[in-house]
């Protein structure tokens, strides 16, 4: 009964191998006996072909066999009843198949069967067709239990017909009669014979048994090869096929195919020598399922707790096959293996092994399709992670662990963020071993690795900017600081997720710090950048808590470079920042900011801005620093200062002369405030507003009677005073700036002028000591000296001071006597009024002098004053300044008429007669007349001048004096001197 | 007789009724456009003796100007000028009160505004001899003799027979330029002047001499011995400096 089961399983795969649609073995049978019945085309009953929607009605057996029986016994042809009988064995046979189906065995049921087939070969011994029956009968054997009966008929059959068509069969059912009854080098032989046979219904089955025997017998290199061929059998047609699971099988051949994949692993493991096994698999490379075949060896390992050999034969694929797709899968296998095995290292390395070598971007991550490459991503971005965080938290153990922890170390999100679960028991495992002699900067290092890797791998991963943070973060914590400063900046400004921006933007800029510190050479540069990046931070995270410092600090550092417009900028964006406004930052960082700006608008010279904004800090010190309110003040006072100085500058002194002023109100106690009020007279002054500027500046010094400007205010109030007038103020002013002048030169100007101003003020008697100083003082330069010398004359002369005056006019005359060649006109001027004035003593001497009795006596006298006064004017004469020649000449002149008319009314002897008297006159006309001719002679001398175009007073003088001397020539005057009475 | 001589001769016949008409009495103001205040007949305007002009003032205009003269030569100058100066601002176009401003701003001493309206006098009226004659005399008293020399000049362009412009003349070149030959061409021709003006009265007024009255008579015979008078010293004066002027030569 078993051997007929195994026969009927046989036939099962059979039938399924050849795509057949399943049937029982018995209909096998069946289709094969008919295709035996049906020798040549003769023998085809007529075909009779039914509709195609009629039923058939079913055969019945029985009754078929009667048929056939009758048709023998009919037959009177001996040739033909050769195919009735074979029929009917045949029919026999099923027969007993039928009642097997219908569980009416019982012993014997195919005796009739077998009867049949072995009279029918008694009786063709040479027919081909003998084949057949023997395989018939050899079938009816073995479904009746008797097997050995049917292996001999087997065997007769392969050894008569081996070239028969049913010979394959023949050997298969040999090779299993063999392999049942475990003569396995039997069954080999025989399953050879199928094979030999080439591809048949029992090709792939005897391949598959082959295998089977291959292995029985131990011989598992052969036993490979042997499910290998079984499995090229199975898979044929599928070549181009990727891997097995890929082919669409029938579940019987899949089962097959799984069976020879495992086959094939068992003998591998079986081999025990690496070298063998490498070796056979090396065979096997061109196997389009070689992967198949390393996994199922794999996973077989691995179900035997062989983890070691497991990863190994991973490894091994790997190295072999780098490039082909089932190389990452199998790296995450082995990770697996290693998981599952607790080997933690091994696992790390597998991971880092995993991620070098499929990492995005590179040879085999490129060289992928899309599918691969998303599977390849999921599992990146899986390890990735892992790793990074791995070396991440293993770096900061690793630092703690020795101690060197410091301020730089700011905690990280890495624990908080990324989990490390998969490698959490090994991880502990291997920071423990770390913890003592590690590199906490190798390993961080080592995370920035993988981190960077990840953010290039994928830049769009909704993990990327975490990542990017915490590159940065691992870069910093390696003494990276330009990378780690770069990194942040990409966290902080690159994404659209914002959960690590701020963070990170922050972080960049506190790095820069680090960078300085450990950077000599470049340090602009990095504060250059440093600024730009807190420009940033602050306009891109500009709620953000920490912007307001940050922008206050930039603008301190912009203000520190010079840059006040940016300094300005950023410190108004701290003042104007929404949380100040509503209180909720802190006053003194408000404080600091308007201090930013008005420094920088100092510095700037925008100094109404600085004003304004050195105003509201003072307006918001509550005076608790004094010493810096003080200052403050002090700069609140020069922010005005320079405003002033700046109108001053642009010729504006009544608005510098106001911004002074206003230093003066706003910050009485700066210590700009002495200077402040005194330019702030001296601006009054240039604005011309003397009374303000004698104000400011006489305040000044009863103000600060010390300070070393108060010599310089002399000058200054000097002009004021002049401008109002108060001569006499500015004369004194002016008399203690000479006392207090070193050079003599600046001296003697000043005594001058000192002088002057009293002669302006009506102090005469001030004036005329301070001109006789300066005239005894400086004798040069001569022009200046002659100058004061003639106000002493002038001075005098006003007050009636005849001596003094005379005294200087003399030293006039003397003084220009002496200097010889050196003389300007301007002296010889003055000595010429100065020798007419002389003259003009003289002259009135002469005229007082009388001609009285004794006429001669009297006579004389004038004679001799006429004498001194003509020398006098003919010394003014000398000098040849043609006002005072004009002037002499006249004098000259009327000093003759005058003599001639003096003669004519000299007093008369008294005892003259009438005649006496007469002649006497005459005697005097006489005497008298040449002198009239002499004044008449020099008048008329003088009045030609007129005619150079000189027509002086003097010069008129002479006319008028000519008009009563020689009235019939000169007195000669136009008409309508007075009014013209036309009215047209 | 130099043929300057000899026109002068010619001239004064011809001009003589036309003087006589305009000036009466006082022929020293001899100017066609003297104004006088006698021999006006009755008519309550002046009108204007210039050829093709047709100026005419009412009576108080003249009256005013009349007075403010008054004022001017009693030296009440302020009073003389607010009138000279209301006649100015109301008839523009008369030269008389300007020249009168011209003096009293010269009185003060302010001699811009003097050669001011002097000038301004001479713009309104370029005939008024008497304007440039004054503002001659003006120029002449501050020694600028050749702008002096210049009025007269202009004075004589107008008007070459106005005697007075040639004695002044004669007097700037002679006193004050040094010129004798020049002035003694206008002594010479001021006498020739003044002898035109010493002719009988009948020939003076086109022989109608029938119709004065004995009061005329008088009066034209007090002028005509002032006449003589200034012509004997205008021959002295000619005299004098024709001897000065030869000692100049000798010399």
């Amino acid at each position: 009964m078993l051997a007929m089961i195994r026969f009927l399983a046989v036939l099962v795969m059979i039938v399924g191998i050849s795509s057949c649609a399943i049937v029982t073995p018995i209909k096998v049978m069946l289709s094969t006996t008919s295709v035996e019945k049906q020798q040549t085309l003769a023998d085809l009953p007529p075909d009779i072909v039914p509709a195609q929607d009629e039923v058939l009605p079913a055969t019945d057996l029985q009754q078929l066999r009667r048929l056939y029986v009758h048709a023998l016994h009919s037959s009177a042809d001996g040739s033909s009843s050769f195919p009735i009988k074979k029929r009917l064995a045949a029919i026999d046979l099923e027969l007993a198949e039928s009642e097997i189906a219908e569980g009416l065995e019982q012993t014997g049921m195919f005796d009739d069967a077998i009867n049949s087939y072995q009279k029918l070969l008694e009786n063709s011994s040479g027919d081909p067709a003998v084949a057949g029956t023997l395989y018939q009968l050899a079938k009816a054997y073995e479904l009746n239990g008797e097997l050995d009966r049917s292996a001999r008929v087997l065997r007769e059959l392969v050894t008569r017909f081996g070239d028969s068509d049913v010979s394959a069969e023949a050997y298969f059912r040999l090779a299993e009669y063999n392999f049942g009854s475990g003569s396995y080098r039997e069954a080999d032989r025989y399953y050879s014979n199928v094979i030999d046979k080439g591809p048949g219904k029992f090709y792939e089955n005897a391949m598959y048994m082959h295998a089977w025997s291959q292995f029985k017998k131990t011989n598992y290199e052969k036993a490979i090869e042997s499910f290998v061929a079984a499995i090229d059998g199975l898979v044929v047609g599928h070549r181009s096929a990727k891997d097995l699971q890929s082919i669409p099988l029938d579940s019987s051949v899949r089962a097959m195919l799984n069976d020879c994949l495992k086959m094939i692993s068992v003998s591998f493991s079986s081999l025990n020598d690496i070298e063998t096994l490498t070796k056979s698999f090396t065979r096997l490379d061109g196997k389009f399922y070689i992967a198949d075949l390393y996994d199922g060896l794999a996973k077989y390992y691995l179900e035997n707790s062989r983890y070691s050999d497991s990863a190994k034969i991973y490894e091994y694929f790997i190295d072999r096959f780098p490039l082909r797709d089932e190389s990452f899968r199998f790296r995450l296998a082995q990770i697996q293996v290693f998981q599952q095995a607790g080997f933690a290292s091994e696992v790390l390395q597998a991971k880092e092994s995993f991620v070098e070598e499929y990492s995005p971007n590179g040879q085999f991550w490129s060289t992928r399709d899309d599918l691969i490459k998303e599977d390849l991503d999921d599992s990146l971005k899986l390890i990735i992670p892992e790793l990074a965080s791995y070396y991440h938290t293993l770096a900061q153990r690793s630092r703690a662990s020795v101690g060197k922890q410091n301020n730089v170390g700011r905690k990280t999100k890495s624990n908080d963020k990324i989990g490390a679960s998969e490698m959490k028991d090994s991880d502990s495992i291997e920071h423990d071993n770390v913890a003592d002699n590690s590199d906490p900067q190798r390993y961080f290092l080592r995370a920035a690795h993988y981190y960077s890797l990840y953010i290039s791998g994928f830049p769009n991963d909704r993990k990327t900017p975490e990542m990017a943070f915490l590159l940065a973060e691992s870069q910093m914590e390696a003494g990276q600081f330009a990378k780690a400063i770069e990194s942040y900046e990409i966290a902080a400004y690159r994404y659209d997720d914002r959960s690590f921006s701020a963070e990170a933007g922050y972080a960049a800029i506190l790095t820069y710090d680090k960078l300085s510190s450990f950077n000599d050479s470049d340090i602009e540069t990095i504060q250059v950048k440093k600024m730009a990046s807190m420009q940033r931070f602050s306009s891109t995270f500009s709620s953000d808590k920490r912007s307001p410092l940050l922008l206050l600090q930039l603008a301190q550092e912009f203000s520190k470079n010079g840059d006040f417009r940016q300094a300005i900028s950023a410190a108004e964006s701290v003042v104007a920042w929404p949380q100040n406004n509503n209180r909720l930052m802190d006053a003194g960082l408000t404080r600091s900011a308007l201090l930013v700006i008005a420094q920088s608008a100092f510095d700037g010279e925008d100094y109404v801005l600085a004003e304004l904004n050195y105003g509201k800090v003072l307006d918001a010190t509550d005076g608790t620093g004094q010493l810096q309110t003080t200052d403050l003040l002090d700069r609140y006072a020069a922010s005005i200062y320079k405003q002033a100085e700046q109108a001053r500058d642009e010729k504006d002194p009544v608005r510098a002369a106001h911004h002074f002023d206003r230093i003066l109100v706003v910050a009485p106690d700066s210590k700009i405030r002495i200077s402040a009020q005194f330019e702030a007279g001296n601006s009054y002054l240039k604005a011309q507003n003397w009374p303000l500027a004698i104000e400011r500046l006489t305040d000044f010094r009863r103000r600060f009677p010390s300070d070393p400007m108060v010599a310089l205010l002399g000058s200054s109030l000097a002009v004021a005073y002049q401008k109002v007038e108060a001569w006499g103020l500015a004369a004194a002013e002016v008399r203690v700036m000479s006392r207090g002048e070193s050079d003599s030169v600046r001296t003697a100007q000043l005594l001058f002028l000192a002088a002057e101003l009293y002669e302006k003020s009506g102090d005469s008697k001030r004036a005329i000591i301070e001109f006789r100083d300066y005239a005894h003082r400086f004798p040069t330069p001569v022009d200046i000296n002659f100058e004061a010398m003639n106000k002493l004359n002038e001075l005098y002369r006003n007050a009636g001071d005849s001596v003094k005056r005379r005294f200087w006019l003399r030293k006039i005359i003397k003084t220009q006597a002496n200097i010889g060649d050196v003389g300007t006109a301007r002296i010889n001027y003055l000595a010429a009024m100065a020798s007419s004035l002389l003259a003009e003593d003289a002259n009135n001497t002469y005229k007082g002098i009388k001609l009285t009795l004794p006429i001669k006596d009297s006579l004389s006298a004038k004679k001799a004053a006429l004498n001194v006064v003509i020398n006098r004017y003919r010394d003014t004469l000398s000098y040849g300044v043609a006002e005072y020649m004009t002037l002499s000449s006249f004098h000259l002149a009327e000093v003759y008429a005058q003599l001639s008319r003096d003669l004519i009314e000299s007093e008369r002897p008294d005892q003259l007669d009438e005649l006496a008297l007469e002649q006497y006159e005459l005697l005097l006309e006489e005497q008298a007349f040449p002198f009239e001719e002499k004044a008449i002679e020099i008048h008329e001398q003088n009045i030609r001048n007129s005619w150079n175009g000189v027509f002086d007073r003097w010069v008129q003088a002479s006319f008028s004096s000519l008009e009563v001397l020689l009235p019939l020539r000169y007195e000669k005057r136009e008409n309508d001197r007075d009014s013209v009475e036309g009215i047209f | 007789m130099s043929i300057y001589a000899m026109i002068c001769r010619w001239m004064v016949p011809l001009l003589m009724p036309f003087l006589v008409i305009s000036c009466g009495t006082l022929l020293h103001q001899q100017s066609p456009y003297v104004v006088l205040k006698n021999g006006v007949d009755s008519h309550e305007s002046l009108k204007s003796p210039y050829p093709n002009s047709d100026i005419r003032i009412d009576e108080k205009i003249n009256d005013d100007f009349l007075l403010a003269l008054e004022y001017l030569r009693e030296q009440r100058l302020e009073r003389a000028k607010e009138i000279l100066l209301s006649i100015h601002k109301q008839h523009g176009e008369l030269s008389g009160p300007v020249v009168n401003l011209g003096i009293i701003f010269e009185k003060q001493e302010i001699n811009e505004q003097a050669e001011y309206y002097f000038n301004k006098a001479i713009e309104i009226n370029s005939l008024n001899v008497a304007a440039y004659n004054r503002y001659a005399l003006h120029l002449r008293e501050r020694g600028r003799f050749d702008e002096a020399e210049k009025q007269y000049n202009k004075a004589l362009d107008v008007s070459n027979s106005d005697i007075d412009t040639h004695r002044n003349l004669a007097f700037l070149y002679e006193l004050y330029m040094g010129r004798f030959e020049d002035a003694l061409v206008h002594y010479r021709q001021y006498l020739v002047l003044l002898k035109a003006n010493s002719e009988p009265l009948g020939i003076a007024r086109g022989g109608n001499t029938s119709d004065a009255n004995e009061g005329e008579k008088s009066g034209l015979k007090n002028t005509n011995i002032e006449i003589d008078k200034k012509i004997h010293v205008a021959n002295n004066w000619i005299i004098d400096l024709e001897r000065r002027a030869n000692r100049g030569k000798v010399q």
